[in-house]
């Protein structure tokens, strides 16, 4: 089983979106997949209840009050965790992981508090010795933007890479209302769109 | 060495003028005449150890001597190659060193070489460049061969169109040669010239393809590995045509109808990480092929194990005997109109095109993104999930069977039919001594279940043979027909509850791939 973290301080930055088309699209690929929401905000549950019967099964896990046994019977888990995750929680949570997901807003105060996050789990023992990848996603990016272009270079001068950029749209939040997500669509623009996941799925699958 | 990349196809004698012609049009283009002379030791070494030796003659008495190694049984498209100028006819014995462990050529060398038979031909041939689909430059060479083989006292004839890939991918040989079907030239040429010889001298018929056990690579990825199984699939269909449009044997009936349905379980089992958009014409092809072989193969099992059967238990020999006659005169004519259709342009077009479309990897490129992480995962989760779902709905089924009637036990053979494949194709990634039982009991089973299929199967075949009969044996078809029907009925009524056992038997055995 692989265990996929994704995690950022910030609130906002779209760890549940991110989290959820993950979950998604790992069930779409026919891996078994599980979600656990580590948020009290229960934001991945309130999804998952209302998925629809048709779209690809995802089993759904509450683990907001503590980190559960992993569920047998699944190759991928990917956990929601809420903003503020600290100390011995975040830990555990890191601990557990395989690899660890952050997504990043453009705006400088996302920036600034990715960097505090970044520096944070940098010194978890599972990160710190290289076990355990970062994987930074740009999210509601927008193409040749100030914002965009500010964040490309706020990364590249912190001596990282971001692993994918997914472009800022409507459809994701009007998905996520149904219970879906673009790996529910099999319309020929959706596949388009699906190809800025890529290089963060094959990252996580790899890791 | 380098790898041959080549197809050769079957011209029509009557194409051949209006074929020479196109080609001498296309600029390069040149007709050469060719003499070669293949070497062997007097108990065929090289034969056995399946080398060409050739040393040929072209014009202004250029000597060219090539040592050719066998494709392998699974590729019959890829054979190896070295080429080397002599100063006269006489062969370079020491080259074979090249090919032989050293005891085999030192046998070789004692042994001496002499001249086993020899391939007279024209060739016209002429260069080819271009793109293929993916925009991937290749040059090829396109060769009209026409002339004879002497092998012996016999004489063959040779008239084929060979494409031979230069440059280029894999996928490339397939779209020229597809594109240089009709007007003619159809029907995959499988055997090569050599082996054509080998043949006329031993009196030996080709042989007969079965499929490889096939053991997966635990690190090889699930899309690598449906590729090479696929391969697999297509290479016993090619690798049966020779038998099969040459003699019609029964067992090359039965293989190449195994290779089709090895396929198609293939791409079931395969079905949610690969696209078949691109090869849909050319698969419904396939399983028309599928069928077409079919009616030949069922009237094969009804002559060979139904109607005995039938006759031991009683029915008038003398009618059976005068529908065994009728059979073997409509088995003639339906193998007749499938050779046909095998060498004709439908036939070559279909099984290029679907080689094509596996060499060029489109059963990935066409699906959606997220299939493309299984080039990336093993093959092991992947096996184990289509193993479990096969196995449940088998059990679905059996339940269904149970309660039901024989129609539902048809059902049951179907899907352990398909199961029995997923384990076949996947059972060489867990020890031997843990799939055996499961498989075992499995065809065993199946083979309960395919002989009462085989009765309705011979009810089916007999009215239809009956139809297509001459009027003077309508009548015995008929009552063998109904004979076929009381039996059919008589074996039904006992045969469910025994069934019913050897399921429950078989659905003890732990399912091998579950971990515990």
């Amino acid at each position: 089983m692989r265990t996929i973290l994704v995690i950022n301080l910030k609130g906002g930055c779209g760890k549940t979106t991110v989290a959820t088309h993950i979950a998604a699209a790992m069930a779409r690929s026919s891996a078994a997949t599980g979600l656990a929401d580590l948020d009290r905000q229960g934001s991945a549950r309130r999804w998952l209840k209302l998925r629809p019967a048709r779209a690809e099964a995802i089993q759904g896990l509450d683990w907001s009050k503590a980190l559960g046994k992993p569920p047998r019977g699944v190759d991928r888990l990917i956990l929601d965790s809420p903003a503020g995750l600290r100390g011995d929680a975040l830990t555990a949570a890191v601990d557990l992981a395989d690899c660890i997901v952050a997504p990043i807003l453009p705006s400088v105060f996302d920036e600034m508090a990715t960097d505090r996050f970044l520096k944070r789990i940098d010194k978890i023992k599972a990160v710190a010795k290289g076990a355990t990848p970062t994987l930074l996603v740009a999210n509601r990016y927008r193409p040749n933007s100030i914002a965009g272009r500010r964040l490309e270079a706020y990364i590249a001068g912190a001596g990282r890479s971001l692993t994918a950029r997914i472009v800022e749209r409507a459809l994701y939040a009007d998905l996520a209302t149904q219970g879906l997500t673009l790996f529910d669509q099999t319309t020929a623009s959706a596949r388009r769109i699906q190809e800025e996941w890529m290089p963060l799925l094959e990252a996580v699958d790899r890791a | 060495m380098a790898d041959e990349r080549e197809i050769s196809i079957k011209a029509a004698p009557a194409a051949v003028a209006a074929l020479r012609a196109r080609l001498l049009k296309r600029p390069g283009a040149e007709t050469v005449s060719l003499y070669s002379a293949y070497y062997d030791t007097a108990d065929g070494l090289l034969g056995a150890n399946r080398i060409a030796f050739r040393v040929r003659k072209g014009d202004g008495d250029v000597y060219i001597q090539t040592i050719k190694t066998a494709a392998p049984a699974d590729q019959p498209f890829k054979r190896g190659e070295i080429e080397q100028p002599l100063a006269d006819e006489r062969p370079e014995i020491g080259a074979l060193q090249a090919v032989l462990a050293p005891d085999q050529f030192r046998a070789v060398e004692q042994a001496g070489l002499a001249q086993r038979y020899a391939t007279i031909f024209d060739r016209t041939r002429a260069p080819l460049s271009g793109l293929d689909r993916s925009g991937e430059a290749f040059t090829a060479e396109l060769a009209l061969d026409v002339g004879r083989i002497e092998a012996g006292d016999r004489i063959l004839p040779i008239s084929e169109l060979e494409v031979e890939l230069k440059a280029g991918s894999s996928a490339a040989l397939f779209e020229v040669a597809k594109a240089w079907v009709g007007g003619g030239v159809a029907g995959i040429q499988v055997t090569s010239k050599g082996a054509r010889a080998e043949q006329a001298l031993s009196g030996a018929a080709p042989s007969v393809a079965y499929a490889r056990s096939f053991t997966p690579d635990p690190k090889a990825s699930a899309l690598a590995s449906f590729g090479q199984m696929a391969q697999d699939c297509i290479d016993q269909w090619t690798l049966n045509l020779p038998n099969l449009t040459e003699t019609g044997d029964v067992e090359a009936v039965h293989q190449a109808r195994v290779a089709i349905r090895r396929l198609r379980s293939l791409l079931v089992v395969f079905a949610p990480i690969i696209a078949t958009d691109a090869a849909a014409a050319d698969l419904a092809a396939l399983k028309r092929a599928f069928l077409m072989l079919g009616d030949i193969r069922n009237i094969d099992v009804l002559a060979a194990e139904t109607l005995p059967l039938l006759m031991a238990s009683g029915f008038d020999p003398r009618d059976g005997a005068r529908v065994q006659a009728a059979l073997a005169r409509r088995r003639e004519a339906l193998w007749r109109a499938a050779v046909e259709r095998i060498d004709g342009p439908g036939h070559t077009r279909m099984l290029l095109g679907l080689a094509g479309w596996l060499e060029g990897d489109l059963w990935q490129a066409e699906a959606e993104p997220v299939q493309r992480l299984w080039r990336q995962r093993p093959l092991g989760p992947f096996a184990a999930q289509r193993l479990d779902r096969a196995h449940r709905k088998a059990r679905k089924a059996a339940k269904r069977a149970e309660a039901g009637a024989i129609a539902d036990w048809h059902n049951l053979r179907i899907d352990l039919k398909k199961l029995r494949y997923a384990a076949e194709f996947f059972g060489g990634l867990y020890p031997a001594d843990a799939a055996r039982p499961y498989v075992r009991a499995l065809r065993t089973l199946q083979d309960d279940l395919g002989r009462l299929n085989d009765l309705e199967v011979a009810q089916a075949t007999l009215l239809a043979s009956g139809r297509a009969a001459a009027a003077p044996d309508r009548a015995a078809f008929g009552r063998v027909a109904l004979y076929a029907q009381a039996y059919l009925a008589g074996a039904s009524s006992g045969a469910t509850g025994a069934l019913a056992r050897k399921w429950r038997a078989f659905a003890k055995i732990d399912p091998f791939w579950r971990e515990d």
